[in-house]
């Protein structure tokens, strides 16, 4: 997989939150260092990754900040392992976590944090599920170890797409 | 006097000679046997001189072993394969590798739970922050600031990803720990490489490669060790996928190409040489009693081997390889007594006609190494008690010995051409020839002017194209080019260290800087400190600011629907007891960095810290370091330069007492001071030679070429002594052919390291060829030319 465009809508059930927050957006990603992520809505939020660069601009700020992964290592972890969960370079992960076959029908698998991936003391399981063509990646549950839930599920998946270039600009497509 | 001491001692050996021959045969094989059994040393600090700071550096940086790492950079050379089959190749080899060779392998940082640290380190947070922090952070507790820090929650949420930012957004809804997180990472990073971290493994920014650190038992010095272990290491990589290629870069890999490079150059040198010699001594003298010439030198360096291993405590391998070129020249003294002995018609005592001058030159130049004693390197004075006992004995055996095993008819009558009509000829010209060496002295001076001195330890380095290949490839992926230097501060315990390395941090960042100075105590307190922040925290919160900051924070929460509970974990953790602060070392970022800034001695601990090795930062660390005697500094610029200073200043020193002893020992045995200036021109013609010459090719001198100039000295000396010697007396003893053949002999010994791939072995070559060729020319043409104009009727 060369590119990827899709839609999404993430359902957030957070402690820290009174309710549930659904995000809607669009997220883009080409190989090897391009990723996007772009929130419509409640709030109109974007954020470009280019190689170590991370520019992120929201609709309160209005303003674009520039921080650096390699000065952020935490986030760059949080990048690398949804990037890693949408591109499904699994093979990868497997030194990470432990997979387990939850259905075939469409396909789901189930990962398992070993004691050596990075994201052992927040992560409980995250389980990816296909779409019956098993071409694209459909849902990806995120389940914490206390007790939070992330629900991210892609519509419209577009694998090698052509990405326009203006996409990469990050106060482009939320505006 | 000598002439009558010297003809006592030869008559009486005469009558003993097959005794002393026996004998000879007998101890020259014990020490040929004997030599199995002498230990020699590699170590190289007996070359260092007797200066405190670089004898402490040097040996800091043997004992750290900073150097003993070796790195594998593998690279994706497939344009269809991505970082994940890199990944499989990286695992696949760290699962090869393994012991005796092997003693553990670093690909990365996997296994690390970052977010459960980072949670650790917020709990140590109110022990780490100081005064000014909480005043920084007593400022952000308005209305406004804290509406500001909950939208950036908020914003943290929508972010993807933010399931491991979450439980550090509840511990630290202000960014509190942002400064000691920002200060962590940046002292981490500092000063290391351009490395990304993929699936825990490191990964270069442009990913097609990846980065492996193998630690090893085997030190970088260990030549035959360090064979075995990157033979090994390319055997693993033959295991690898077609689409990975590797490079390895490793000191391992210099002491390997250094020791090939060595052994090749050593090879071409004896064979060219070897070949040489015997066809030179062969065909010239057409006799093949010639052959015992030059194992006069080689038998006395066999014995002086042994005799100096049962007087010196270490011995090392750089005496013998130095002392054995110095012991080279002695193979002089047999040409000019086996020349006396066939202008002699054969006649053993014939030697007594030479053994005058040769005594004399022989004593010229002992008198040159010993000069090495007065020096405050250990190893001068090893070579110059190595050189003094071959030396020695190799001018008794020529003067003893020889003549008996040369002596006889001459089987063949032939006249060994001489070219002294042709050199007569010439001193018809002689004004000309000494105008001549005027203006060529005139011109070495000049040029000398530009000479310089080099000391940097890398120019010992002779390391083949590969290798450096290597590395700056390695260094264009990867970064981190130079190595830093580093401010040592010592103490009894970690703490005392620390305490010290307090004081000297503050000095430091006052002159260059927090960015430039890669210290521990930017981010690691004192206990005391710790305790004192902790308590402070408390009194912080407990004055209404708690309060104050839930109010604010119930206040702007409806806005992003934060929950009562949010920031829960912030609030119950805010007087908890923080016994565990003390222990800072259990947190693996700090255990980290404590591995890499804090070394354990046996009498105590040493805090490091790093800046960029240059000058501008070097000078005044130097300086603060001499305000606090427990610090010192390692810096390859200061190291060079202490190196220069000590090595200039003590080769001033050792060349003045040669300069002294040289005249005088001269004017003794000759009695003439016109004698002994005319005697000296040859001496002076090759020192500037060198003087002028290594400028003009584009070189420098260094401790190498001062020691082979000081040799130049040696033999200049003789060929001056001797042509004077022979031209005041009128002798008939094939001096002139002698001399010659003893530059012939030397130039050939010395030509041939200028096709040397080594640096140091050319450099030799450079100063010897230069300082004898120079030397030789101006004992030929201008000692007659000078002795005709000045001294002529001085005949006995």
């Amino acid at each position: 997989m060369q590119t990827l465009k899709a839609d999404f809508v993430q359902e957030k059930r957070l402690a820290v939150l009174e309710e549930p927050l659904v995000l809607k957006g669009s997220i883009l990603m080409q190989k090897p260092d391009r990723f996007s992520w772009m929130v419509r809505e409640p709030i109109r939020y974007s954020m470009v990754i280019h190689g170590e660069l991370v520019e992120q601009w929201d609709e309160d700020t209005q303003r674009v900040e520039r921080i650096s992964l390699s000065e952020n290592p935490v986030f760059r972890v949080a990048i690398q392992q949804m990037r890693d969960w949408l591109s499904g370079a699994y093979e990868s992960m497997l030194g990470e976590y432990e997979v387990s076959v939850l259905d075939e029908e469409p396909t789901s698998l189930k990962f398992t944090p070993r004691d050596a991936a990075l994201a052992k003391g927040v992560i409980e399981s995250v389980t990816v599920v296909f779409d019956r063509d098993e071409r694209y990646l459909r849902q990806i549950h995120i389940l914490e170890k206390r007790g939070d839930s992330t629900l991210l599920t892609l519509v419209n998946t577009r694998l090698n797409a052509p990405i326009d270039p203006s996409a990469w600009k990050v106060t482009q497509s939320v505006r | 006097m000598f002439d009558r001491c010297f003809s006592a001692l030869f008559d009486s050996c005469s009558q003993w000679k097959r005794l002393l021959l026996g004998m000879a045969t007998i101890v020259t094989a014990a020490a040929a046997i004997g030599l199995g059994s002498i230990s020699l040393e590699k170590n190289l600090g007996l070359m260092l001189p007797g200066d405190d700071q670089i004898r402490r550096a040097m040996q800091f940086l043997q004992e750290s072993h900073f150097s003993d790492d070796v790195i594998i950079s593998l690279e994706v050379s497939s344009s269809d394969r991505s970082s994940d089959d890199l990944i499989q190749a990286a695992r696949q080899l760290e699962g090869i590798l393994g012991p005796p060779l092997v003693s553990g392998v670093v690909s990365g940082v996997s296994g690390t739970d970052m977010v459960g640290e980072i949670l650790s380190l917020l709990e140590h947070v109110p022990a780490l922050l100081d005064e000014s922090a909480l005043s920084r952070l007593d400022s952000r507790l308005d209305s406004d600031a804290v509406n500001r820090s909950l939208r950036r929650n908020y914003r943290l949420l929508v972010t993807p990803g933010s399931a491991l930012m979450t439980p550090v957004v509840r511990s630290d809804p202000l960014g509190i720990s942002a400064e000691v997180l920002g200060s962590l990472q940046a002292l981490s990073s500092s000063l290391g490489y351009d490395i990304e971290l993929e699936n825990g493994y490191f990964i270069s920014r442009d990913h097609a490669h990846a980065m492996l650190v193998v630690q090893t038992p085997i030190a970088v010095t260990d030549a035959s060790k360090s064979r075995e272990l990157i033979a090994y290491l390319r055997d693993a990589l033959e295991k690898l996928p077609g689409f990975v290629s590797a490079d390895i870069v490793a000191g391992h890999l210099h002491t390997i190409s250094n020791e090939d490079v060595i052994k090749r150059d050593i090879w071409l040198a004896l064979s060219i040489a070897g070949a040489a010699f015997l066809l030179l001594f062969l065909l010239l003298f057409r006799d093949p009693r010639a052959a015992l010439l030059p194992l006069l030198p080689a038998a006395s360096v066999l014995v002086a081997i042994n005799l100096s291993a049962m007087v010196l405590t270490h011995f090392s391998y750089f005496i013998v390889g130095m002392g054995g070129v110095v012991a080279g020249i002695s193979v002089d003294y047999g040409i000019h007594v086996y020349m006396a002995v066939r202008s002699g018609g054969g006649r053993a005592d014939a030697v007594k006609r030479v053994a005058k001058p040769v005594v004399i030159g022989a004593l010229t130049t002992l008198s040159v190494f010993a000069a090495f004693f007065f020096s405050s390197v250990r190893g001068y004075h090893q070579l110059a008690l190595f050189s003094i006992a071959s030396i020695v004995l190799c001018l008794a055996c020529a003067l003893l010995l020889l003549p008996h095993l040369v002596s006889g008819p001459q089987r063949r009558r032939s006249r060994t051409p001489t070219g002294e009509a042709g050199l007569r000829r010439l001193e018809k010209h002689r004004l000309a020839v000494i105008v001549c060496w005027v203006l060529a002295m005139i011109a070495a001076v000049v040029s000398s002017t530009q000479l310089s001195f080099e000391n940097d330890i890398r120019q010992f380095d002779g390391s083949e194209q590969y290798v450096l290949d290597a590395e700056q490839k390695f260094h264009r992926v990867w970064g981190a080019g130079d190595q830093p230097a580093i401010l040592v501060v010592s103490g009894g315990s970690f703490e005392e260290a620390l305490r010290r390395n307090r004081l000297v941090y503050r000095d430091a960042v006052a002159v260059m800087g927090e960015e430039r100075f890669a210290s521990l105590s930017s981010v690691w307190p004192l206990r005391g400190e710790m305790a004192e922040n902790t308590v402070r925290w408390r009194e912080f919160w407990k004055q209404g600011r708690e309060s104050q900051l839930k109010r604010l924070i119930r206040q702007h929460s409806a806005t992003y629907k934060f929950s009562d509970e949010a920031f829960s974990p912030f609030f119950e953790g805010l007087y908890a007891d923080r016994g565990r602060a003390a222990s800072l070392e259990g947190l693996e970022v700090f255990a980290r960095l404590k591995e890499r800034f804090v070394q354990q001695r046996a009498n105590g601990y040493q805090v490091l810290s790093f800046f960029p090795d240059e000058d501008r930062f070097v000078s005044p660390l130097l300086a603060i370091g001499e305000r606090y005697p427990e610090t010192f500094l390692v810096s390859r610029q200061a190291l060079s330069r202490d190196l220069s200073r000590s090595v200039s200043s003590e080769i001033v020193y050792l060349s003045g007492i040669a300069g002294l002893l040289i005249p005088i020992l001269a004017f003794l045995l000759l009695r003439d001071i016109r004698l002994t200036a005319v005697a000296l021109v040859p001496v002076i013609t090759g020192v500037m030679a060198i003087l002028g010459t290594v400028p003009v090719l584009g070189l420098s001198m260094n401790a190498p070429s001062v020691i082979s100039a000081m040799v130049v000295v040696g033999l200049c000396i003789d060929y001056g002594i001797f042509m004077v010697h022979a031209r005041h007396y009128r002798l008939e003893a094939g001096t002139q052919m002698a001399v010659t053949l003893s530059a012939v002999t030397t130039l050939i010994g010395t030509g041939v390291l200028l096709f040397a791939r080594h640096p140091i072995f050319f450099s030799i070559g450079v100063t010897m060829v230069t300082g004898v060729l120079a030397g030789y020319i101006a004992s030929m043409l201008v000692v007659p030319s000078l002795y005709r104009q000045f001294l002529e009727g001085g005949v006995k």
